[in-house]
Order: C-alpha cells, then sequence, then structure tokens
C-alpha cells in the first residue's frame, strides 16, 4: 500500500514569512522564491534536504549549462512551475516513503528479521557507540518516529553514514555515505529559490537519480552485488548507502529492516559542494572537519596557489555574484573517528565580494599564514613555559603541560571570532594591517591569560618573565612581517 | 604617586644636619617589626599624617625609609631592585643570588622585611626608592603584578625595562 508521498505531505521544514512549516517537495520548489530557507536545527538534514531538492531539480530543469543561463535563470526570480510539476508527476510513484514495490530511498524486501530502531539513522541521536551529544535515546525501546522526521532522518543516514562494521547480507564492512567525511559547503542566497540556483552548478552529466533507475532489490545488495560509479550530481546527492526498510506501525515508525546498500565504485568525479586540497605527495583529498579547529582556519589547504580546489558551488556563486548575487557561505559537517560520530558542525561565514578571485585569494592565503605563523610563535612560548615550570622533564611530559595552557585555545577562539569580520570586509584598503592587529590583540590577550594561568609562585614568575621574552619575539615578529596584500 | 611624595620627604630630611642621627635610627629600625621602632617614628609619621595610611601600607613607608638609610639615601631613578639584583648576579655568577631573589619573590608579610633588607644589602650602587615604595605598597594584591614585573625586570633584562615601568604605573 503505497502511503505518505514525499512529493506532496509536508515533511521538508521551511522559514516562510517568519514562520516555521512543513512542506512536500514539490512545493518547496515550486514556490521556492516564497520561502526564506529550509530551516532546521541539524546542519546534515540542511546539507541533506538541499541534496535532494538540487538533484531533482537537475533532472527537471532544462540544463544550465553556463553562467550565463543561470544568470537567466537567476533573474527568472522562480523555477518554472511546469518543468517541475511534470517531472514530478513522471516519477510520483517513486517518492512514497512506503510502497510495496519502489519506497523511497529504501529496498523493499529486506530480510524483516534483526530489526534495527529507527534512531539507528541519525547521528545526533546515541546509538551503538556513539558519544551521546545531543539526546539519551536507547536502543531497547525506540521512541515512534512521526513519518516526517524518519523520511528526513533516512536522508541524511544515506548522505552522511560512516563506514564501519555491518555485518548483514554478506557485508562485514559498509562503505563512506558520500557525505561521511568531508565538509559540504551550502551557498546561501537570501530565499530558497537564490540558494539553489546558488548551488545548481553547470553539469555536464548530472547522471541518473535513483528515482528514475530500476527499483534496489536485496538480492543487488547482498555481498555488494552491484558497484555504481561515485559519480553525476543525480545520483551522489541521494545515493543508496545503505539498504534500509521502514516499518509502517499505522501512525510512525519504530523499527526498520537495514542492510549494505550499493558499492560506491571510487572515479575521478568531485563533489560540487566539497572542497579539494593536496596533500604533500599530490593525492587529493576532500576537505574535512576537525574537532580542534574551525573550518576557516583550513580554508588556505583549498585555495588552488595551494594546490587545492574551491568546492564548484563557491566558485559558481562567485561567478553570479559578480553580476550581482549576494550570498553567504554554510559549512557542514560531522566531524568522524571511524565510525563514531564525535560532533556535528555549522559554520556560517560572510563571502564578500571578488573572494573567488586570484585578489581575494591571495589575501586570504596571506591572512590566514599571518594566523598560522603567530600561533606557530605561540607554540613555541608555550614550550617554554613548560620547561621553565617543570623544569628537564621528557618531551611528552612538557608537550602535556604545554597543551595544558590557556594561549594557544584563547589565541584561535579570539581569531575565530574575529574572521568572520575579516572576511566581510576583505576588500576594504589595508585590511591586512587590520587583521594582523587582531592577531596581535589575540595573542597578546591569551598570553596575559596563559600568565594568570601559570601561576604566581616565584618558580612560576621565573618561567613567565623567561617565555616573556620568546613572547616578544613572536610579537616582534609579527609586527615586522610584510603583509602588502 | 606616594612614592614620589614619600622620596622627597626623605630627601628633605637627608639634607638637614640631622640626617647622621635619623640614618642610624632609621637603620636600627631595620631589626625591628617595621613601625615597631619608636625613636623611627619622629622622621615616619609627619609624613604619614597627611597620607593617613595604616596597616600593612604603614609598614611599607617604615621599611622603605628604613632602607633609604641602609644605602645612605642614594637613589637613582629607574634601577629597581630587581634589576640591580640581577647586575649582582651578573656580577658574582653564582646561583645563590637567584636563589635569594625567587625567596624574595615568594616572601609573605612575615618574611618580607627581613629578605628585603638582605637583598639590598647585596646590590651595589643606588636604587629607585620611589619605585621600590610603589612596588610595596602593591606587594600583597592577589594579581601579584608585581612580583610578576620583578620576575621579568631580573631574568628579562634589559628588553622588558621600559614597558615595565609603564606598565607599573598604569595598573
Amino acid at each position: 500500500m503505497a502511503k505518505f508521498n514525499l512529493i506532496e505531505e509536508p515533511w521538508i521544514p521551511v522559514l516562510r514569512n517568519g514562520r516555521v512549516e512543513e512542506v512536500g517537495i514539490r512545493e518547496a520548489l515550486v514556490n521556492a522564491h516564497t520561502i526564506t530557507r529550509i530551516e532546521t536545527p541539524f546542519p546534515l538534514e540542511e546539507a541533506a534536504l538541499h541534496r535532494l531538492l538540487l538533484a531533482v531539480l537537475y533532472r527537471a530543469l532544462p540544463p544550465v549549462r553556463d553562467k550565463y543561463e543561470a544568470l537567466a535563470l537567476w533573474e527568472r526570480g522562480e523555477f518554472d512551475r511546469e518543468s517541475i510539476e511534470g517531472y514530478l508527476e513522471r516519477y510520483r510513484d517513486r517518492f512514497y516513503l512506503f510502497h510495496e514495490a519502489t519506497p523511497f530511498l529504501q529496498i523493499p524486501d529486506l530480510p524483516q528479521e534483526d530489526l534495527l530502531p529507527w534512531s539507528k539513522l541519525l547521528p545526533q541521536l546515541a546509538n551503538g557507540n556513539n558519544p551521546t551529544l545531543f539526546d539519551h535515546t536507547v536502543d531497547k525501546d525506540p521512541p515512534l518516529a512521526s513519518y516526517p522526521e524518519v523520511a528526513r532522518a533516512l536522508l541524511v543516514h544515506q548522505a552522511f553514514a560512516p563506514g564501519g562494521l555491518l555485518r548483514r547480507l554478506g557485508v562485514t564492512s559498509a562503505k563512506d555515505a558520500p557525505l561521511a567525511r568531508p565538509a559540504a559547503f551550502l551557498a546561501m542566497g537570501t530565499d530558497l529559490f537564490q540558494t539553489l540556483v546558488l548551488n545548481l552548478v553547470p553539469q555536464e552529466d548530472p547522471g541518473v537519480p535513483i528515482w528514475e533507475r530500476k527499483p534496489l532489490r536485496t538480492q543487488d545488495v547482498k555481498g555488494y552485488a552491484i558497484r555504481w560509479p561515485l559519480s553525476g550530481v543525480g545520483v551522489v546527492y541521494v545515493w543508496p548507502s545503505r539498504g534500509v526498510l521502514l516499518v509502517d506501525e499505522g501512525q510512525g515508525v519504530r523499527w526498520m529492516g537495514y542492510g549494505p546498500g550499493v558499492e560506491p565504485q571510487e572515479v575521478a568525479w568531485r563533489d560540487p559542494m566539497v572542497a579539494y586540497r593536496k596533500d604533500n605527495r599530490g593525492a587529493i583529498f576532500p576537505l574535512r572537519l576537525s574537532m580542534e579547529r574551525s573550518f576557516w582556519r583550513d580554508f588556505g589547504a583549498m585555495l588552488p596557489a595551494a594546490g587545492g580546489a574551491w568546492p564548484a558551488v563557491l566558485r559558481h556563486a562567485g561567478e553570479l555574484e559578480e553580476e550581482g548575487a549576494a550570498f553567504t557561505l554554510r559549512v557542514l559537517g560531522q566531524v568522524s573517528d571511524q565510525a563514531k560520530i564525535l560532533d556535528i558542525r555549522r559554520e556560517v561565514y560572510p563571502i564578500p565580494k571578488g573572494l573567488v578571485t586570484p585578489k581575494g585569494e591571495l589575501l586570504l592565503q596571506r591572512a590566514l599564514q599571518l594566523a598560522e605563523d603567530a600561533a606557530k610563535g605561540l607554540r613555541g612560548v608555550a614550550w617554554r613555559v613548560a620547561q621553565g615550570v617543570l623544569g628537564s622533564r621528557d618531551a611528552s611530559e612538557l608537550q602535556n603541560f604545554a597543551n595544558s595552557l590557556p594561549l594557544l585555545s584563547l589565541y584561535w577562539a579570539q581569531l575565530d571570532l574575529d574572521f568572520t569580520d575579516f572576511l566581510s570586509r576583505l576588500h576594504q584598503e589595508g585590511i591586512l594591517d587590520l587583521w594582523r592587529n587582531r592577531i596581535l590583540k589575540a595573542a597578546q590577550r591569551a598570553w596575559e591569560e596563559t600568565r594568570r594561568f601559570v601561576g604566581t609562585e616565584a618558580r612560576h614568575l621565573r618561567a613567565l618573565a623567561e617565555s616573556e621574552r620568546a613572547f616578544r619575539g613572536v610579537v616582534a615578529e609579527l609586527r615586522e612581517k610584510e603583509v602588502k596584500g | 604617586m606616594s612614592g614620589k611624595g614619600f622620596l622627597e620627604w626623605l630627601e628633605a630630611l637627608r639634607s638637614h644636619r640631622e640626617w647622621t642621627r635619623a640614618r642610624a635610627v632609621l637603620r636600627r629600625s631595620l631589626a625591628f617589626d617595621p613601625g615597631g621602632y619608636p625613636p623611627a617614628m619622629p622622621y615616619v609619621e609627619p609624613f604619614l599624617q597627611k597620607t593617613g595610611d595604616d596597616g600593612w601600607r604603614r609598614e611599607a613607608y617604615y621599611l622603605v625609609a628604613g632602607l633609604f638609610a641602609l644605602k645612605d639615601g642614594e637613589h637613582r631613578e629607574g634601577r629597581t631592585l630587581a634589576r640591580a639584583l640581577w647586575e649582582a648576579k651578573q656580577a658574582r655568577q653564582s646561583d645563590s643570588q637567584e636563589k635569594r631573589f625567587l625567596a624574595l619573590l615568594d616572601a609573605d608579610r612575615d618574611q618580607i622585611a627581613h629578605r628585603l633588607r638582605q637583598a639590598v644589602g647585596l646590590v651595589e650602587g643606588a636604587l629607585d626608592f620611589a619605585q621600590l615604595l610603589e612596588d610595596l605598597l602593591r606587594w600583597f594584591d592577589p594579581r601579584r603584578r608585581v612580583q610578576a614585573r620583578w620576575a621579568r625586570e631580573f631574568y628579562g633584562a634589559e628588553e622588558v625595562r621600559k614597558e615595565a615601568l609603564a606598565e607599573g604605573q598604569g595598573s
């Protein structure tokens, strides 16, 4: 029995006229220009929902082949209702959350034994060996999830599930979902229509999305029987990372069948929402979020000068911006340690005019370099303090003490606050000097706090006094640095 | 600034014929608790009446008066005790100077008079007594900024001196 069609039923939370409501796929796209944005507290949900809408657009709209066509679309101000409705109508049967033959993004004949609680779909719910981040759900008695809730969870899981132990259907270890490790970039305009156009990066071949393909069966995923090349936005944006079958209990879902999904075949294809960097040996890696640092500190790695690449959405949005569009950047994703999710992040950055230009890149690169150089100096200072306080001990002990000092964490915490402002004023005259002053201030304040932290016994004061010279060296070096942009 | 005012007071005292006797009395006072040696009181109390200080602040004035006498009034602006101690350490190349200095930094109210007398006795030449009084007045501030600055003057030597003085006046 077909039930809960994602095209019509409300399940995508959006902000419209200042209020949060839920809409279906059709409403979200056809009236995207009346919607401010997708509004969810969960960063991963935000990324996954945008990717689904984009995948539909790539197939439903006439292809946007270059910046001029993108601009024409932008100026239209809304999506073509007929194209979207016609397309969705054609694949209507494939968008049911529950369907005997073609449940959306699931496998209809998955074995119904050894069911798992639906909460396994969400990294923000505690289960398995995930640390408890936001919630205290337990595995034995999963709460009943509403259809919209479980539909969103399904989408998130397919996009973000980290690989790891599985032991089902002849597969012992599952592969990473496309966004399990990389950070996803999303350019945000002033309404959902703009946001979608900004992220609708021209593609030669968007590929065939899952709802246009032959429905998956258990035999396809058993022992990873089939593999699809990980390529094409239409495919990768809604990728079947796992075999899932939601069990309908009438008013909601408590349990699900679970197994492997389609095995991804690594190919040379770059996800438009992902930034890439080159490592020392020239291999290309997607940029990840990290536990210790805010993401902006890694902006440098994706700059072309460093052998990296801006995410295609940023380049594309940058091109539209030249023609008058304005946008902000969101970086969404999770921090994981193998299969364990440690943190989920959403970082928001202003994107100034002309960032994605050689001049903007150069300024950004210099600025990041300045901050990192000063940090390196401060690490040396922390080390001196450790030596001064502890005397000659083994290196790891000294390092532990140095790490326990608040010097670097305070320094970066302050710059985290300052960076957004710096970025939004990137095009200003003398911005690098301003940034350098911020760095100096951050360093000085962190050093003051560190002095207070270390202690005031004579031996502490001695260690601090001796390290003070090293600190002054760092400051002097920073002051003298040539920073012409 | 109380340091400057008191220094002027002491300098005036020194320019009188009576200084010879005053010097002996004030030096002698260092063997007692600061402010606890009655013969020294005529030389210090009149100044304190203007400022109305009591408790540790009162003791600090007595202590500085005694140390001033110990050095026979050799004052030089800018040459702090920490710096003079550093110079003494350079000259004698001995670790005991540093140990004494660290002990001085950690001195509490019972020990400070004794340790200061020792330290001042160790150094050659003039000292900045105005600064010394300023520092002693803030010696027991829980943030221990004075001690931190002394440590910087002692270990950081030359280059921190100017900034340190500026900071001392600001706090």
